[in-house]
């Protein structure tokens, strides 16, 4: 079977079963490890919460368990923890690096009680743990070691009552005065994954990993609350005291979060896609109103795009949280069936930062919440996926050069923006580092968002953008409700594509070699140089030898296309492997060199230096005076400025 | 005559002499191609022979290639920044020195001959020296004034409950902390009209009186120079407006244009102090010098005593 055939028998297999268990909403959709029931109770006067927690959780590592360990991810909003360490040295999301954390920013999730049923009250058993770094103060891990284990495919029930003390949200999870963005806000068991528990400290740089199960969550707040949660809203209770108890139920997913806001205002719609209609609950702030028409656009748009492009949205609704002014923080983030956004009142039409935040965090339902990837470990399987896929996406709808910057005094695309944001660490870390072993936050921005997607765009020029895109559908369809790593993520673009991509891999996903090409020189010789008196030069008439040097500057190696042109109309394409640091071509012609130029047709991304690529004959200085103009002319304002005292 | 007279005849003034706007503009422009001088090299070597130059950044353009071209080793923006610190100071020196003579022209109002005209810039060059050095506490306080608007603002905008609380704050601080700059700027501009028509050398002395003066007729005089500042920022906006509306690769057209909105910006300038000279003109005609009579004593004289006696104190006889 040829390798397009054993491809599209692939496809049509997962597609078939992708299809059946989409419709068969009776069989689950993922293996569901975890069955999660909390009772909660949000006090808005102090931004506190109390709950009860029963997590049921069915042994599928095929061996007896009798140690688990839990997340307590608000911890890290602690002095002492490593987040706060971190932060200090590398800056965090939304944080540079020295933030001073003031008490209002600290938060804390506290175990009151720890009752394992059959089991009794092993509260004292909890032993916190540092994996990662040793740090004895950190306290987003504990584990507990049962008395008896859990035989494989036994369940076991923890009763955990806890107690949450919720920060002025600085960083995707707390309050921003009677806003509050409820993630990360439980005690969460780890994943057993790859024959061992997987439960890392929460660092600056890290996000999550859990596994697939179901929740049901009964919040109760005060009554004037609009609430919005992950999965959708199944009863609304009434209380005496003034408050409402709301049940929400979500089923195949690995998170849940909620927001709860009095002022919001809530905007409904619905999208169809290829399994049917989803909703759209959108939470908007009042002032933001403006922006709503924007989000819905751009979050139909994408919902389609990613339902064409790599697979079904199985779930019925979505729910989008607009925070509100001085709750940034809490944007931009994603949990399974629950995206933030991000907007000002005052957003130009001409910014499209209200609808890029909407498309990456709804493509978060695909690359994180349904292909479940280690967020610790992984983190490039997800937001860097994600943000080559958010590229596609703005290109499709608003335009590929000025997708995220509109206006008349320039533009930027998504595509360039990824690359801008590579180019600043370049080669500080490789993309399949550790994500808490990044040398900073920047770097791990810069190289898990973009380098990714560069390296994705760039890898489109060898494999083409339709294999690529094949090859994220094959990985989306065969990998949702599963938990991959790289390599899986690594095979299975090389399958789809058919060839061996590992000379790819190694060097731009585990190594931090950077890709830069250029035209070291070029040069028209006569060949009757050796004549006394030479006839005059004659275009067309006249032999030349026509040199052209590349050069290799950087340490990825990949083969380049060069295109060379003469004066006599004549464009010449020929390839180089790129192996070596340079080499020579030569042309015997009757004609000229006029230009020269290296990946011809603007396709390895990867390459740091564009602006050396090309070689002209008859330099063009229209660029420079253009540019040196501006910068000239904003010195005249400022002389100008100074002059003023005078 | 009335403050709209004033600026009338300010505007004819600065247009009778407007070599004066000329050469402070040549002076200004010629600093920055110099101080930019440092980034052209290194930006030429960049983008002269490169192909991806002109699509990027002539045709369109795209604020990623020149964020691109920004963070190239060879394209050093922030040590090449430092030269336009030295330009400015420089066209600032430049401009005080201009002062004395850019005010006898205007309060005198006639061509002076080269040799009169750098005559008055350096009679009066340490005056505003001094002018200069005083103004700097009133600005400072006004910059200190402003940067803490500013973070008031920032932590309304993020804390506050209404949510364009901070951007009305700093709106409305931005505009009064700008009327009160505009009232310093005029204030020390009367103390510099004073310090060549009077020929006044207390300079501080002349700046409580200026203060003294020009605080009696704030709002007017305040008005004069807002109205003309209005002029400027109106010609600032029109002319972004039609560069904006210029295509990308005009770049010919795009320079002439701005240049035009800051040779206007320079005339505006002088035309506040011409403004503020013709005032200070009527208020010297309204408000004359009343001269102090006093009794010149009559020199003393020395009784010369007989050679040989003996020498008594000197007398003094009146």
């Amino acid at each position: 079977m040829s390798l397009w055939r054993q491809f599209l028998f692939v496809l049509a297999l997962v597609s078939i079963s992708g299809a059946a268990t989409l419709f068969g909403q009776s069989q689950p959709l993922s293996d569901r490890v975890v069955a999660y029931h909390i009772d909660a109770t949000y006090h808005p006067a102090n931004h506190s919460l109390d709950a009860i927690e029963t997590l049921t959780y069915t042994n599928k590592t095929g061996q007896p368990l009798d140690t688990f360990p839990f997340h307590l991810y608000l911890n890290a909003f602690q002095p002492k923890s490593s987040f706060m360490r971190e932060d200090q040295m590398g800056g965090t999301r939304d944080l540079g690096s020295g933030f001073h954390w003031k008490s209002k920013y600290f938060g804390e999730d506290k175990v009151k009680s720890f009752v394992v049923e059959g089991m009794g009250d092993l509260t004292s058993q909890i032993q916190f743990i540092s994996p990662d770094d040793g740090n004895p103060n950190d306290r987003t891990v504990f584990q507990v070691k049962l008395p008896k284990p859990i035989p494989p495919n036994g369940t076991v029930t923890f009763k955990i009552a806890f107690h949450d003390q919720f920060p002025q949200v600085v960083a995707r999870s707390g309050y921003k005065r009677n806003f509050i963005l409820g993630g990360q806000w439980f005690p969460k068991v780890g994943v057993w994954w790859h024959g061992a528990w997987n439960c890392h400290q929460y660092h600056n740089t890290t996000e999550f990993f859990a596994d697939f199960g179901t929740f049901d969550v009964n919040l109760t707040l005060p009554s004037n609350f609009n609430v919005g949660a992950t999965g959708v809203q199944t009863a609304e209770k009434a209380n005496s005291d003034g408050t409402k108890t709301l049940t929400f139920h979500a089923q195949d997913v690995i998170d849940f979060a909620w927001t709860a806001d009095p002022h919001t205002r809530i905007v409904e719609s619905q999208v169809n896609l290829s399994t049917g209609p989803v909703k759209i609950r959108m939470l908007m702030q009042p002032g933001h109103m403006a922006s709503a028409p924007r989000y819905l656009q751009a979050l139909k748009g994408t919902m389609k795009l990613f339902d064409e492009w790599y697979g079904p949205y199985p779930y019925p609704q979505i729910t989008v949280v607009d925070p509100p002014h001085g709750g940034e923080a809490a944007g931009g983030m994603e949990y399974p069936t629950f995206i933030t956004a991000d907007t000002t009142w005052w957003m130009p039409k001409s910014i499209h930062e209200p609808e890029i935040v909407v498309a990456h965090e709804y493509g978060h339902q695909y690359w994180y919440a349904m292909v479940a990837t280690n967020e610790f470990e992984d983190a490039w399987l997800d937001e860097g996926i994600n943000s080559y896929s958010e590229a596609n996406v703005m290109k499709a709808l608003y335009g590929r050069r000025h997708n995220i910057i509109d206006a008349r005094i320039g533009t930027i695309g998504d595509r360039s923006m990824q690359r801008v944001s590579y180019l600043a660490d370049a080669d500080m870390d490789p993309i399949s580092r550790m994500a808490w072993e990044f040398s900073s936050y920047q770097s791990y921005g810069s190289i898990t968002y973009g380098k990714t997607a560069t390296m994705l765009f760039t890898l489109q020029h060898f494999i083409g953008k339709d294999t690529v895109q094949k090859a994220l559908h094959v990985y989306f369809m065969k990998y949702r409700f599963q938990h991959p790593d790289g390599q899986d993520f690594m095979n299975t673009v090389s399958q789809v594509a058919g060839q061996n991509l590992d000379w790819y891999w190694n060097q731009a996903v585990n190594g931090t070699q950077t890709l830069d090409y250029s035209v070291l020189s070029a040069r028209s010789l006569r060949t009757d140089w050796y004549e006394k008196n030479p006839p005059p030069a004659k275009k067309g008439v006249t032999m030349y030898r026509n040199y052209v040097t590349v050069r290799r500057i950087g340490s990825f190696i990949m083969p380049v296309t060069l295109q060379v042109k003469f004066d006599d109309g004549e464009t010449v394409r020929v390839q180089w492997d790129g192996q070596d640091r340079w080499h020579r071509f030569m042309w015997e012609k009757k004609a000229k060199l006029v230009s020269a130029e290296i990946d011809p047709d603007h396709n390895i991304y990867l390459d740091r230096n564009r602006f050396n690529n090309s070689w002209t004959a008859k330099p063009d200085t229209l660029a420079t005076r253009k540019v040196t103009f501006y910068i000239a002319y904003l010195k005249q304002w400022f002389e100008m400025m100074v002059a003023w005292l005078a | 005559m009335n403050e709209k007279g004033f600026v009338r005849r300010g505007a004819a003034l600065v247009w009778r002499h407007q070599r004066l706007v000329w050469w402070i503009f040549v002076v200004n422009y010629i600093l920055a191609l110099l101080a930019t001088l440092p980034e052209r090299i290194a930006i030429g070597k960049v983008l002269n022979g490169s192909l991806a130059a002109t699509p990027l950044l002539v045709n369109r353009f795209d604020i990623s290639a020149l964020a691109e071209l920004f963070m190239r080793r060879n394209v050093p923006m922030a040590a090449l920044a430092s030269a336009s610190v030295s330009a400015a100071f420089v066209f600032l020196i430049y401009m005080v020195f201009l002062d004395g003579g850019i005010l006898t022209v205007y309060l005198q109002d006639r061509k002076l001959s080269k040799a009169e005209f750098f005559e008055n810039c350096g009679a009066f060059f340490w005056r505003m020296i001094r002018l200069l050095l005083f103004s700097i506490v009133p600005f400072g306080i006004l910059a200190a004034l402003y940067n803490a608007l500013n973070k008031w603002s920032a932590r309304l905008s993020r804390d506050a409950s209404p949510e364009k609380l901070g951007f009305w704050v700093l709106v409305i601080g931005g505009f009064l902390v700008l009327l009160v700059f505009l009232y310093v700027r005029l204030w020390f501009d009367i103390a510099q009209v004073r310090a060549v028509a009077q020929d006044e050398r207390g300079m501080f002395r002349n700046i409580l009186r200026s203060f003294g003066i020009t605080v009696r007729s704030l709002p007017s005089l305040v008005w004069m120079y807002f109205r003309i500042s209005l002029v400027a920022w109106a010609v600032l906006f029109v002319g972004l407006w039609i560069w904006l509306h210029l295509p990308h690769a005009a770049v010919g057209r795009s320079m002439v244009l701005l240049e035009i909105v800051l040779l206007v910006q320079i005339a505006t300038r002088l035309w506040q102090r011409a403004s503020a000279i013709n005032w200070y003109h009527k208020y010297a005609a309204d408000h004359p010098v009343v001269a102090v009579e006093f009794t010149t004593p009559t020199p003393a004289e020395i009784v010369e005593p007989p050679a040989g006696s003996a020498s008594p104190a000197p007398e003094t006889q009146s």
